[in-house]
C-alpha cells in the first residue's frame, strides 16, 4: 500500500510538472505528429483508388478474366482498386466529376491476341504528373502482368513478386486503406507515446538530478509505477488526440465494440511504458532515450505489420513474431476494423507477458544503476 | 554510549573496513568509524578525498568493495526499506523540481516518503517556517536564489523526520548569509538528529560538527572533535607578513626554524600587493619562541610588517596531517 501511494505521489508530481511546461507537452505529441504527417504524404498515393472499368467486349471472357485481375489486385492489407463501374456511361460521369480516379479502356483481348497482337489497355487519367496517378498507371501495369502470366500469353517480368506472395488477408476486400491506416497510427501512438513519455520522464529524473532523493525513498518500485502511471495519463492524451485525427482524415470508425479497443490502449500503453523506463535508466538522458524511443517505435510498427510485413522473405518472419509491436499492431487493426477475432486474446496476452518482462527488467536495472 | 559535548549517545552508524574501487582507482581504503546518534559528523578532505563516495555508501547509493556499514544494528543487504526510512539525504546539486512551488516540492517529498496524511500540512507548514519561505510557499522554485534553494533541500530532506541527516557540501556555492543560516539550522538539530556532513570548508566543519574525520587520498588520517584534533597537533600559529623575502630565505626556512617551529607553510597574499607573502609557524608555547622567530626574521634581512599569534584551525590540523591546502 506503502508502494502504491509513493507511486501515486510521484505521477501526480509528474503530471503536474508536465502541464506546466508547454515544450514538455509538445515533446509528448510532436513526434507522433509529424510521423503522421510524413506518413500521410507517404500514404497519399498508396489507398485503393476508385476506377472505372470499361470493356470494348463486355461478353468476352478474356476481357472478363483481365477485369478479374485488376480488381483481384492488392497488398496484404487493402485493395489496389475499387471499380466503381463498368458502365461507359456512367464512367463517363464520374471521370467528368472527378469521382474516379482515370478509366481503364479494355479492348476486345481475345481477337487481339489470337491475332497475335499486342493489346493496349488504355488509361484515361486527369493529371499524368501527379504522383497517385503516377502509381495509378504503375498498378495499371502491374495488372497487366499480372494478367499476362495468368493467361500465358507471353513471358513476363515479376516486378514486384510481392504481390504474387501467399500474404495474410484478414481483411475484408472491399476495407478502404486509408481506415487501415488509420487505425495503425493510432497503434503506433500508442506505442510511441508509451515509449517516449516513459522514457522520458525517468531520464529527466538523472538529467535534472534529481534521481537520488528518489532513489532513497524506502521503495525502488514505487518508482517504477509511479513513471508508467505519468506515462499512461500522458499517453492516453496523445492516443486521443490521435485517434481523432485518424477518425476525421482516415474515416477509422471502429467496427466492433469501443471495449476490446480500449483495453489494448491500456495494455499497449502499460507495455511499451516498461519498454520507455527502461530506455530511460539506462541513457539517463532525456534526447538519447527519446531518440532510442521512436527508433524502436518506428522500426517496430513498420516491420511489425503495418507496411513490409508481406514482403520479409520468409526466413525473417520470425522476426516479425518477435516483435511486441507485431502483436498491438494486429491486435488493434483487427480489433478496430472487424471487431472480436480469435487470436484477439493472445495479442493481449502476449503484450501482458512482455509489459511484465519490460517491468522486472527496468527494476533491476533500476536497482543497479542508482548504485554510484 | 560515548560522550560527546557533554552529551550522552549510543551508536547509530557503524563503518567496519569499508573499501570502494572503481576499476583500478580506490576511491577507500579500509575505513572504520563511528557515528553517534544525536552528533553532527564531519567528512572533511579535499576534492577527491573520498567523501562523496562514503557518503553514498552510508545511503545505500553506492556498495563497498569490502566492509560493511550497520545501521542501528541492521544493514543494507538485510533491512533495506527500514534504513532508508530513517535517512534524510541532500546530494551536493540542489535538486529541486522547478515547476513545482516550494510548498508542491514539500508535499510531494512528503507523500512519496509515506508521511500520515493527517500530517502533511503540518509538517510542510514546519518545513516552511524553518527554511524562511512562509511568503515564498506559493512561487515556483526556478525562481529561487542558491540560497533558498538550498535551505528548501534540506528542510525537504527533514520532512519524514528521519533519525539521520545526509548532507553532501550544505554550503558549496550559496552566499555568506544563507550559509550561515544554514549552518544555524543544522546546529539546532545537533542532539535531535546525527547529521552526517562532508565538506572541504574547515570553518564549517569547526562550527558544525561534534567529531570530524579528515579523509585524504581514501584514507582515515584523523578523528576526533575539532577542538581535540587542535590541541593534539598543534600549539599554537604565529604568522609573519613578508615582504618580497629572498629565495634564499625561503629555501631555508627548514633550518632557520629548526628547534623553534615544529613546521612551516608559506603563501602569498595577493591582497596586499606583489611580493608579499605568509609566513606560519607551529610553535608550542609561542610566548617563548616570538622574541627568536622575529631574531632570525631580521637576521635574514627580511622586512615583514605584522605578526599574529594565533590558535590553530581545522585548516592547520589538515595541512600538517596531510600536506595540502583545503579550501577557506
Amino acid at each position: 500500500m506503502e508502494t502504491i501511494r509513493a507511486a501515486f505521489a510521484l505521477a501526480r508530481k509528474d503530471l503536474v510538472s508536465w502541464f506546466r511546461t508547454p515544450i514538455h507537452v509538445l515533446l509528448s505529441f510532436a513526434p507522433i505528429l509529424v510521423i503522421m504527417l510524413l506518413l500521410g504524404i507517404f500514404y497519399a498515393g498508396a489507398e485503393t483508388m476508385p476506377v472505372a472499368v470499361v470493356m470494348e467486349a463486355p461478353d468476352d471472357p478474356v476481357s472478363r478474366q483481365f477485369v478479374d485481375t485488376v480488381k483481384d489486385m492488392r497488398t496484404a492489407h487493402f485493395p489496389w482498386f475499387d471499380v466503381v463501374t463498368e458502365d461507359a456511361e456512367e464512367a463517363e460521369e464520374l471521370f467528368e466529376a472527378s469521382r474516379v480516379l482515370g478509366v481503364i479502356e479494355v479492348p476486345d483481348l481475345s481477337s487481339g491476341l489470337q491475332a497475335g497482337q499486342d493489346a493496349v489497355v488504355r488509361l484515361r487519367i486527369a493529371n499524368l504528373n501527379d504522383d497517385i496517378t503516377k502509381n495509378f498507371r504503375q498498378r495499371v501495369q502491374e495488372a497487366c502482368l499480372a494478367f499476362n502470366e495468368r493467361v500465358q500469353v507471353q513471358s513476363s517480368v515479376r516486378v514486384y513478386p510481392a504481390a504474387q506472395a501467399d500474404f495474410d488477408t484478414f481483411l475484408p476486400a472491399d476495407l478502404p486503406a486509408l481506415a487501415f491506416f488509420g487505425a495503425g497510427l493510432v497503434a503506433l501512438a500508442i506505442v510511441m507515446g508509451s515509449i517516449n513519455n516513459a522514457a522520458t520522464l525517468v531520464a529527466r529524473e538523472f538529467e535534472e538530478k534529481t534521481y537520488k532523493e528518489l532513489v532513497l525513498a524506502p521503495s525502488t518500485l514505487s518508482i517504477v509505477l509511479g513513471k508508467w502511471g505519468s506515462a499512461l495519463v500522458q499517453t492516453f492524451i496523445s492516443v486521443a488526440l490521435v485517434w481523432g485525427l485518424a477518425t476525421v482524415f482516415c474515416q477509422f470508425i471502429p467496427q466492433g465494440g469501443l471495449l476490446p479497443l480500449l483495453l489494448l490502449v491500456l495494455v499497449g500503453v502499460v507495455a511499451f511504458a516498461g519498454l520507455g523506463t527502461l530506455l530511460g535508466i539506462y541513457f539517463k538522458q532525456v534526447v538519447p532515450a527519446a531518440i532510442a524511443g521512436m527508433v524502436f517505435a518506428i522500426i517496430g510498427w513498420w516491420f511489425g505489420g503495418m507496411i513490409w510485413a508481406d514482403v520479409w522473405p520468409g526466413a525473417l518472419q520470425g522476426l516479425i513474431a518477435a516483435l511486441p509491436t507485431t502483436y498491438l499492431i494486429r491486435a488493434f487493426t483487427r480489433a478496430g476494423l472487424l471487431g472480436l477475432y480469435t487470436t484477439y486474446w493472445l495479442d493481449i496476452g502476449v503484450l501482458v507477458l512482455f509489459g511484465a518482462i519490460m517491468g522486472v527488467l527496468a527494476y533491476v536495472l533500476l536497482k543497479r544503476k542508482i548504485a554510484v | 554510549m560515548d560522550a560527546v559535548n557533554g552529551r550522552e549517545l549510543s551508536h547509530s552508524i557503524v563503518v567496519d573496513g569499508v573499501s570502494r574501487s572503481f576499476g583500478k582507482y580506490l576511491a577507500l581504503q579500509d575505513v572504520s568509524m563511528e557515528m553517534k546518534e544525536g552528533e553532527a559528523f564531519g567528512l572533511l578532505g579535499p576534492n577527491g578525498a573520498g567523501k562523496t563516495t562514503l557518503l553514498n555508501i552510508l545511503c545505500g547509493l553506492s556498495v563497498p568493495t569490502e566492509g560493511k556499514v550497520t545501521f542501528f544494528g541492521m544493514t543494507y543487504r538485510d533491512q533495506h526499506d527500514d534504513i532508508r526510512r530513517l535517512l534524510g539525504y541532500v546530494a551536493q546539486e540542489t535538486a529541486l523540481y522547478d515547476h513545482l512551488t516550494a510548498e508542491e516540492n514539500l508535499m510531494f517529498h512528503a507523500r512519496f516518503y509515506g508521511v500520515p496524511s493527517t500530517e502533511r500540512k503540518s509538517r510542510v507548514e514546519k518545513a516552511l517556517e524553518l527554511a524562511q519561505l512562509q511568503d515564498r510557499r506559493k512561487s515556483k522554485v526556478k525562481t529561487f536564489s542558491g540560497g533558498m534553494r538550498r535551505r528548501l533541500a534540506i528542510v525537504r530532506a527533514l520532512i519524514h523526520d528521519p533519525r539521520v541527516l545526509m548532507l553532501d557540501e550544505p554550503s558549496l556555492g550559496i552566499d555568506v548569509q544563507s550559509r550561515m543560516e544554514i549552518w544555524d539550522r543544522i546546529r539546532e538539530m545537533r542532539g535531535e538528529k546525527t547529521v552526517i556532513v562532508t565538506t572541504n570548508y574547515m570553518e564549517e566543519a569547526d562550527y558544525l560538527c561534534d567529531r570530524v574525520a579528515i579523509l585524504d587520498e581514501g584514507r582515515v588520517v584523523a578523528l576526533d572533535s575539532p577542538e581535540a584534533l587542535k590541541k593534539a597537533h598543534l600549539g599554537e600559529v604565529v604568522e609573519l607578513s613578508l615582504q618580497d623575502p629572498p629565495r634564499a630565505f625561503l629555501d631555508g626556512l627548514g633550518q632557520l626554524f629548526a628547534g623553534v617551529a615544529e613546521s612551516q607553510t608559506v603563501e602569498e597574499l595577493p591582497e596586499k600587493g606583489p611580493g608579499w607573502v605568509k609566513l606560519s609557524l607551529r610553535v608550542r608555547d609561542a610566548s617563548s619562541k616570538l622574541g627568536a622567530i622575529v631574531d632570525t626574521t631580521r637576521g635574514n634581512g627580511v622586512d615583514f610588517r605584522e605578526v599574529n599569534v594565533r590558535a590553530p584551525s581545522l585548516n592547520d590540523v589538515f595541512i600538517e596531517m596531510t600536506g595540502k591546502r583545503l579550501r577557506h
